[in-house]
């Protein structure tokens, strides 16, 4: 495994992409799925699941397959309601939603991991800041901080230097926007003044249209009008949102994207939801997940969660 | 009508006619059908309306209803002595607790064993020690999952407390267990987890396995020396230690733990800081520690409470005497790790709870001064005991006299109380993992668990209405803020900034689509011919047609740009517009009748539509003039802008305040600076007006705003003055020159007028300055996003509601009251101003109360085109969320029942309630109007 992630980490440190593990098993398609595949949750992994659910339907062309991506929270919500079989997430469930699971179904959701994202805090593409520390990010965004000018952040550049940082952010309902708060603000709040928009990709949209803003939204948004900083902790190194350094965990805001499903532990999943996970965990459905502008997982970790649901086959 | 008795419908008139007719049956039944539908369809609407309301109290009344506590166990003897239980944590389940003894020794019970195998025997026991030597200092807290235990040699180990479970399948378990009753539990060693614990049936089919955990890490060294006190706590990744060791020296810890999402073992890094206390060890009762190992706070014996500061070396940041003291008083964390509790005693020698959190809010250093933020008496005897929930801001405390209270710390209110019976004798209070049970300890060893029925604890009439001081904050303020990633963060659940962010985007929309709306019916009643009126109403009744979401749309990716783009020229086009048309009118006068005549009707239209785009053309042109005659910097903000500035301590002439508490003076730059000084001005082109960047705050005065604001009104005043005292006698001046004359003293007329509101406004806003910024109230930092987008594109919205209620309010009051107006002598302004409007008002005020409701309820224009920002204030440069908005943004994230899905229904009934009134208002003034023209 050592071998395998120094190996990963040297190509990626290379030409900076990231690249498929190796070892990730092709998928092999089997009989009797059948149904409709319904995800409800998280917007950041929307094109995701929406990449997983056409490669599902590649192999099984008579399932369909629902997706609707308001935010992770309306994943618990769907779950408990049973509305929907998958609830994406890009953030872990809280323990207050967990109980609500739990009382009506008396176990808990199962959690699968099944990709990786940088959050990452765009600017401008013309923008004279390339990176921040955390506790700057704090600042910026938070009510601990003043009401911010660029000047404030160390800027000089006179035509910058007086304006104030206009802020955009996700609505509450993104798990982006809970995990932000939670680790990029230290679980203070977010300014009454940052704009919440209902998409990423409406926050890098908003980003490259006003120039003098700066916002978060998930990697996979990243656009041609907007650039990513480079964060550090703790007045340490600074490291960009890259694949590689969210696989040694050095940009501080890598996340895992998590998918939920209601599994009763005491029985075995159906095959329309096996099949589903196994995709995910295939190298098509890694493939996907790198594509979109995620980090796909190891094989080792992609197996683990196989297993630990007893869908890994013998190959 | 009436009926007779032979079933022949008559008339009076022709009760003697010879020709009669029978009605056909088919009639009556018709008839009958229609009156049974009719009815039945109003009594369904009423009910409909009604239930709706219903719906709406029943779905927001269970917010305001208390918790409640009722006994789940009764007394359980858990040890010998309840004196040297250090703590103790419930299951999740609350079946079982783990018992910690102040020498490391630990035990999982069960509370009730239903198969009595192992009465009074632990189910399994462990001890946390450092080679053979128990603990001398602990860090737990009752129901905490985590805690750490120091040893003589200065060693350390962290670890955490709990229980593992599992749902089992009933082949799974024991055969005796299966007769188990739901609810009960029974020892036994479980399958598929490593070590021992208890099966509880948990329903007809199955078991849960739990198992108690207590894993304690290897130790670590601090030192040498004997840990007298120690403060450990987890937030997230981050673990912080504080240690004071027994030779009366303290060091803080913090360990970060970086996870490799690729896979792999993760990295950890220390951190050390040594602190000074400034009280002796044996002073110290209590030691706590902050996130990231901040700050270390020692309450001593006498009940001082002191905060150190790790980071600016230890010096003492703030003290203050919080307790009573004694060696019993209890502090705690609540969760989110942002306030301590202070568990105290009043001067009668009752309970109180006394909470302190540092004040972050606008403190970049994060060291704010420690505020106490909330006391909350409890009805207690001085307090024993106090514990927190893991889920959210509820704790609960023990008094002397063995009452116990659970509390909601941001609602402020108490959720449940009750007499736990263990008087005097009462050590330990405990909040189960799920904050649904609460657990008591006597000295004895006994224990005893409650069930706590929370309801909707964080909503209360003043955590919803009112100003609440949440932590963190520098005092009590209103925030909505619903949601977070973690159960850590405060919900903050104010919907006043909701109810503000509508009314104010009420009020902006009104004041551009009112006078608008009447202004166009008024015309097109009484100024056009019916067949410009028969294009005209229905065109603009098109505009409604117009789905909102779309409005919204260009509302934010046409207008917003736009409208930052060509801001001057937008707020003076308010002004410009209007003049260029009444100057245009001016400009009619003076016409000749014959040629006035010829353009009568469509003619006069078109040519008014000119004026129109003449005055929009000529704020495209003043505009930029007007930025660059009031909004230029002086040398003066030049020079603060390129940072050419000396920081004065005290205000003096020509000092201003460029950041919080920071003052300065602008100084003259001498040689290489003053080339240094102009080569930044002029790459940033600072020397440029910009209208934003005075809004923004980064030049400029008060005048020139005010200038900008009392222009507009001076305007009209001297308007309506000039009409009042000079136009009528100049009227019959003007009637024997010639046309040209008159076009001159026309435009010569308009041009003073102008010159002379300019003039008035200069004054108004030399004198207004002298009070106050505009940018404090309706100016403000300019956001893309802001208030006026709104205003403008929801007054499309709702123009033409207005108008065309107006327009039909007007034209039916009777012809026959113009006719008299005109016939006396009246033009059809003084007609339509002094008799239709009167005659019309009824209906023309119920227009702009509908109106206002479509104003009130819209939801997709602001979705979109604000930030959906809950800020409260008047600028119209920023944003606002609205009810109805957030209602919009928030449902879909809210689970069925929770307190938040509860807010928002509440949210609904307020925008319902507000409707409700308007329209109620809004009927009572047409009643009033109705009846005083009943006569005509």
């Amino acid at each position: 495994m050592l071998l395998k992630l120094t190996a990963l980490t040297i190509i990626a440190s290379a030409t900076s992409i990231v690249e498929l593990d190796p070892d990730l098993h092709p998928y092999e398609p089997t009989t009797g799925v059948s149904g409709t595949v319904t995800s409800m949750g998280s917007d950041t992994m929307n094109n995701l699941m929406t990449a997983w659910g056409d490669e599902f339907a590649r192999f099984y062309p008579a399932v369909k397959v629902e997706v609707q991506g308001k935010g992770s929270s309306t994943a618990p919500t769907a779950l408990i309601e049973g509305q929907a079989l998958f609830g994406p997430m890009s953030r872990r469930m809280k323990p207050s939603e967990s109980d609500k699971f739990l009382e009506r179904f008396g176990y808990e959701p199962e959690l699968l991991r099944t990709g990786v994202d940088c959050l990452a805090v765009f600017v401008h593409r013309d923008c004279p800041i390339d990176e921040l520390s955390l506790e700057q990010v704090e600042q910026v965004f938070s009510v601990t901080g003043p009401d911010m000018r660029w000047r404030d952040l160390g800027v000089t550049d006179p035509a910058w230097a007086n304006r104030p940082i206009a802020l955009y952010g996700r609505n509450s309902a993104s798990g982006t926007y809970g995990y932000f708060k939670d680790l990029g603000l230290g679980g203070n709040d977010f300014k009454a003044s940052v704009k919440e928009q209902p998409g990423s990709s409406a926050v890098v949209q908003a980003i490259a249209e006003d120039q003098y803003s700066m916002g978060y939204s998930g990697i996979g948004y990243r656009s041609p009008g907007v650039k990513a900083l480079r964060l550090s902790v703790d007045g340490d190194e600074s490291f960009e949102p890259s694949g590689e350094n969210a696989y040694t965990g050095d940009y501080p805001l890598a996340r895992f994207l998590y998918v939920y499903i209601n599994h009763d532990p005491r029985e075995e999943l159906d095959p329309l939801r096996a099949e589903f996970i196994r995709v995910i965990y295939s190298r098509e459905g890694q493939d996907a997940v790198l594509k979109y502008g995620y980090y796909p997982l190891s094989a080792e970790l992609a197996d683990g969660e196989l297993e630990r649901l007893g869908l890994l086959q013998e190959s | 009508m009436y009926r007779r008795d032979d079933g022949i419908m008559t008339t009076p008139g022709d009760e003697h006619a010879h020709h009669r007719r029978r009605t056909s049956r088919s009639v009556y039944l018709m008839d009958r059908v229609a009156r049974i539908v009719v009815t039945g369809g109003g009594l369904a609407v009423l009910a409909a309306v009604l239930g709706i309301c219903v719906y709406l109290f029943a779905t927001v009344l269970p917010l305001f209803s208390g918790g409640s506590a009722e006994r789940d166990i009764e007394p359980v003897m858990i040890a010998d002595a309840g004196d040297d239980i250090v703590s103790l944590w419930a299951d999740d389940f609350v079946r079982g607790v783990l018992v910690l003894h102040r020498d490391g020794r630990w035990e999982a019970r069960l509370l009730e064993d239903a198969g009595q195998r192992r009465a009074g025997e632990p189910v399994v026991s462990g001890v946390i020690d450092h080679e053979g030597a128990p603990p001398t200092a602990w860090s737990v807290s009752p129901g905490v999952p985590y805690g750490a235990a120091g040893f003589s040699d200065g060693s350390v180990r962290m670890g955490e407390f709990g229980f593992d479970w599992r749902l089992a399948l009933p082949e799974e378990v024991e055969p005796e267990m299966r007769e188990l009753a739901i609810g009960d539990a029974a020892p036994m060693a479980a399958v598929g987890f490593e070590g021992t614990g208890w099966v509880e049936r948990a329903d007809e089919e199955a078991f849960r396995i739990v198992v108690p955990r207590v894993e304690f890490g290897n130790a670590a060294s601090l030192g040498d020396r004997t840990i007298a006190h120690l403060a450990y706590r987890v937030d997230g990744r981050r673990k912080s230690i504080a240690a004071v060791f027994d030779d009366g020296s303290a060091e803080v810890n913090t360990i970060r733990e970086t996870r490799p999402l690729g896979g792999g073992a993760p990295r950890v890094r220390f951190r050390e800081t040594p602190i000074e206390l400034e009280i002796d060890v044996q002073d110290v009762k209590r030691l706590r520690v902050s996130d990231a190992a901040r700050f270390v706070y020692t309450l001593d014996r006498t009940g001082e409470l002191t905060r150190y500061d790790a980071q600016a070396g230890g010096g003492v940041g703030w003290s203050g005497r919080v307790a009573s003291g004694g060696d019993g008083t209890p502090i705690e964390w609540l969760a989110g790790g942002k306030t301590l509790l202070v568990g105290t005693s009043t001067a009668d020698a009752s309970g109180a709870v006394q909470s302190y959190a540092s004040i972050t809010e606008g403190r970049p250093d994060n060291a704010g001064p420690e505020a106490m933020t909330a006391e909350l008496r409890t009805v207690t005897d001085r307090l024993v005991s106090l514990a927190r929930s893991m889920r959210d801001r509820v704790f609960a405390v023990l008094g002397g006299d063995g009452r116990v209270e659970v509390w909601h710390h941001t609602a402020r209110a108490r959720i449940a109380a009750f007499d736990s019976g263990t008087g005097e004798r009462g050590r330990l209070v405990v909040v189960a993992p799920r904050a649904d049970a609460v657990l008591v300890m006597d000295a004895s060893g006994a224990v005893e668990a409650w069930r706590i029925e929370a309801g909707h604890a964080e909503a209360s009439a003043n955590s919803l209405f009112g100003r609440v001081w949440y932590e963190g904050q520098a005092g009590p303020s209103f925030v909505y803020q619903s949601s977070a990633g973690s159960d850590d963060a405060e919900t903050k659940l104010s919907i006043t900034p909701l109810l503000f962010g509508t009314i104010k985007a009420t009020v902006f929309a009104m004041l551009f689509a009112a006078p608008i709306g009447v202004l166009a019916a008024i015309y097109t009643s009484e100024f056009v011919s019916p067949e410009v009126h028969r294009v005209i109403k229905p065109s603009i009744e098109l505009m409604a047609s117009l789905p909102s979401v779309v409005l919204g749309f260009i509302a934010a990716f046409v207008v917003a740009p736009f409208v930052r783009d060509w801001l001057p020229a937008v707020l003076v086009a308010f002004v410009t517009v209007p003049v260029v048309i009444v100057i245009g009118a001016r400009l009619w006068e003076a016409m000749p009748s014959r040629i006035a005549r010829r353009f009568d009707g469509g003619g006069k239209l078109v040519l008014i539509t000119l004026a129109v785009a003449v005055g929009v053309f000529a704020s495209g042109w003043t505009g930029p003039l007007i930025e660059r005659a009031l909004f230029t910097p002086d040398r003066a903000d030049l020079l603060v802008m390129a940072g050419s500035v000396r920081d004065v301590d005290l205000p003096e002439p020509g000092a201003r305040e460029i950041e919080r508490g920071r003052l300065v003076v602008p100084v003259e730059p001498e040689g290489e600076a003053a080339m240094q000084v102009a080569a930044t001005i002029a790459q940033g082109e600072l020397d440029q007006p910009s209208l934003e960047q005075w809004l923004n705050g980064a030049f400029g005065n008060a005048t020139s705003g005010w200038m900008l604001l009392c222009f507009g009104p001076a305007l009209v005043v001297i308007f309506l003055l000039e009409r009042r005292f000079v136009g009528r006698s100049t009227a019959s001046l003007m009637q024997r020159v010639g046309t040209p004359t008159r076009l001159m003293v026309g435009v010569a007329r308009s041009v003073l007028l102008l010159a002379a509101a300019g003039c008035v406004a200069y004054v108004l806003a030399m004198v207004a300055a002298g009070f106050s910024d505009p940018r404090d109230t309706v100016f403000g930092p300019f956001d893309q996003r802001n208030t006026l987008v709104v205003g403008l594109i929801m007054g499309v919205a709702v123009i033409p509601i207005i108008y065309t209620i107006s327009d039909d309010a007007m034209r039916s009051v009777p012809s026959s009251l113009r006719a008299a107006s005109l016939g006396a002598g009246a033009t059809p302004w003084q007609t339509a101003v002094r008799v239709v409007l009167p005659v019309a008002g009824s209906g023309i005020f119920s227009a702009c109360m509908i109106g206002l409701g479509r104003a009130v309820g819209e939801t997709m224009i602001v979705l979109m085109a604000t930030g959906n920002t809950p800020e409260m204030d008047w600028n119209i440069f920023s944003g606002f969320r609205t009810l109805a908005a957030n209602i919009a943004v928030e449902l879909p994230e809210a689970p069925k029942d929770s307190t938040h899905y509860r807010v928002l229904f509440l949210c609904g009934l307020v925008l319902f309630v507000l409707t409700f009134v308007i329209n109620t208002v809004a009927e009572l003034v047409r009643q009033r109007f109705r009846k005083r023209n009943a006569a005509l």
